[in-house]
């Protein structure tokens, strides 16, 4: 059999569903799906219009339907968030805004849900539990551009809050604080970058939250969670235009996640004077795969969070060095001034038959000014197709 | 105008079957062919052809789902121009992608107990696409019948990219399971 016999092949489908896909006009929203990732405290906090689908709560979001006969796949989703600092808060600013990036991880356990087929949602299926992830990546950026110089340590992350406004929990790194590179990477050695920026405004203005379609891991193959030592996190920040503009134009690997519901007015304001903050880190696993960033949501403490998911499916067999990246982008003079990234994980429960599509119904804009911009890339190459995922026999474990 | 109305056409002999057919599904079918093709003048020329084979076939054939109907004709045709113009040259703005898209479908190409005929491989289709849901069997078809591009089946099913890249991912590996299942 050839592709090409497969391809006329696909003739012979039954015309009633070549007529149905002519006359699709869109896709289910499904309640998972089209939830945002927030809890319900988060939802009720917000009083600001929101530019997407209402909440729903947590269980609801993570609510898994009645795949129960389904081989269910337990999947991690990690949140990586950015905390937002003020500069009255204790902390020392050496003047004006005050950029200071830190990668860490939390892990809460989270009871999963399960909803029946008639959508009642009927409690816990499964409890998995994930140890703290503690990534040490910081980054101190004075808005002066106050240079440290190389492997000086920073004092900043220690006076870090160990909690959010809204109870989200922050776990600090405490060791690996330096200064003066420009990228970041955890587990071994933590770097900073310089950056200036103006002060920041109202965080009113950066309300957002928003799903998007991709998923990633943060899992070993044997199912433990990633720990310190397992990631390895590069981050960077760029206000380079040029070089925020070849990130978002590379075709391969794929940039899925881009400018998506963001009118060209609105991009093209993002884009005058726009600025990057930049997280990947590879995953060598031969158990899951990754969708990327599945939500992003900036609370009013601050918090940006991105929540990442992952599957397990037939992918499995494969084993496969995927590397995971994450961007912020925004209209720099303003973005308010970022103190913190945190990297939290959760977990919930999937199929490798349905369980996947539930996080992946939509994407748009976030906010007027801000967006995520998501990617995946494999190392060496990719099969064309799904365009992060290598093929190669030579991969094989 | 109706379906059932320009079939009834057909029936009828009335010429404006075509015209109908030409202005309802003229540039549904194009698009297709262009993206087998390539171009848009190999597309309007099997088009023609394609119209020139409904008015034959119609009377007697009277089919229940004339938009699929056309789109198989379509694209059998500019499957066949595609494959004696690649002997010639590369073209296809999407077939090429297509292909190779399945070829990871394939268990074993090379395999003389793959060699199953276009007919058996059809069926196998058939039942396979009735194993998807509605979501990403509509992607699939969109995909692999209509030959669209993966934005453009985004843009129509107001979704994103990422999910019609995945959703297609994801049925590309059922079906390779499902072809290597079934194979006789």
């Amino acid at each position: 059999m050839t592709a090409m016999t497969l391809l006329r092949a696909m003739s012979a489908i039954d015309p009633k569903d070549i007529e149905a896909a002519y006359r699709a006009k869109g896709v289910r929203m499904t309640s998972a799906a089209s939830s945002p990732v927030l809890t319900t405290e988060e939802a009720e906090t917000a009083d600001i219009p929101m530019p997407y689908p209402k909440p729903v709560s947590a269980l609801k979001r993570y609510a898994i339907g009645g795949w129960a006969a389904a081989a269910a796949c337990i999947a991690l989703v990690a949140a990586a968030g950015l905390y937002f600092r003020s500069n009255d808060d204790n902390l020392t600013t050496p003047s004006g805004s005050e950029w200071v990036v830190e990668l860490t991880g939390t892990s809460p356990a989270e009871t999963v849900p399960t909803q029946t087929e008639e959508g009642v949602f009927a409690g816990s299926a499964e409890t998995v539990t994930v140890p703290a992830v503690t990534v040490p990546a910081v980054f101190t950026a004075p808005a002066e551009a106050q240079t440290t110089g190389a492997g000086t340590e920073s004092p900043e992350m220690s006076s870090a809050p160990a909690e959010t406004d809204n109870g989200i929990p922050v776990t600090t790194a405490d060791e690996g604080i330096t200064a003066g590179a420009e990228t970041t990477t955890a587990a071994t050695t933590s770097d900073a970058y310089m950056i200036t920026t103006t002060t920041a405004e109202s965080f009113e203005s950066y309300w957002l939250r928003q799903a998007v379609d991709k998923r990633a891991l943060l899992a070993t193959s044997d199912g433990r969670p990633k720990t310190q030592q397992d990631i390895a996190i590069k981050t960077k920040i760029v206000d380079d235009p040029d070089e925020i503009r070849a990130f978002l134009e590379r075709e391969d690997p794929y940039v899925t996640f881009g400018f998506n519901g963001v009118t060209e007015t609105q991009r093209s304001m993002i884009m005058e004077n726009p600025i990057m903050i930049y997280v990947s880190w590879p995953m060598d696993d031969d158990r899951w795969i990754s969708w990327g960033v599945h939500s992003a949501v900036l609370d009013r403490s601050g918090v940006l969070h991105l929540t990442f998911s992952m599957y397990s499916g037939w992918e499995a067999e494969h084993h496969e060095t995927w590397i995971y990246e994450a961007a912020l982008i925004c209209k720099k003079d303003t973005l308010p001034a970022i103190s913190n990234i945190t990297l939290e994980i959760d977990s919930y429960e999937d199929t490798a038959d349905t369980g996947g599509e539930q996080y992946m119904e939509y994407e748009a804009s976030i906010s007027e000014y801000i967006y995520i911009s998501t990617n995946q890339t494999p190392q060496g190459g990719n099969d064309g197709s799904f365009g992060f995922m290598t093929s190669s026999p030579d991969d094989a474990p | 105008m109706e379906d059932t109305q320009i079939i009834e056409l057909y029936f009828a002999r009335d010429e404006r079957a075509l015209t109908e057919t030409d202005r309802k599904y003229g540039g549904l079918c194009c698009s297709t062919g262009r993206q087998i093709l390539g171009s848009r003048e190999d597309a309007e020329e099997c088009w023609n052809d394609v119209m020139l084979k409904t008015w034959n076939k119609i009377p007697p054939e009277r089919p229940l789902y004339f938009a699929a109907y056309l789109v198989t004709l379509m694209r059998n045709a500019a499957l066949t121009l595609y494959e004696k113009l690649h002997a010639e040259k590369r073209g296809g703005a999407q077939t090429a992608l297509v292909l190779e898209e399945l070829e990871n479908c394939l268990t074993a190409p090379d395999d003389v107990e793959a060699q199953v005929s276009e007919a058996e491989t059809g069926e196998m289709i058939r039942r396979f696409v009735k194993t998807l849901s509605e979501d990403a069997r509509n992607i699939f078809i969109l995909r692999y019948v209509y030959m669209m591009p993966v934005k453009d089946i985004a843009e129509r099913l107001s979704i994103g990219e990422s999910k019609v890249k995945v959703s297609l991912h994801r049925s590309r590996a059922a079906l390779r399971d499902y072809l290597g299942g079934e194979r006789p």
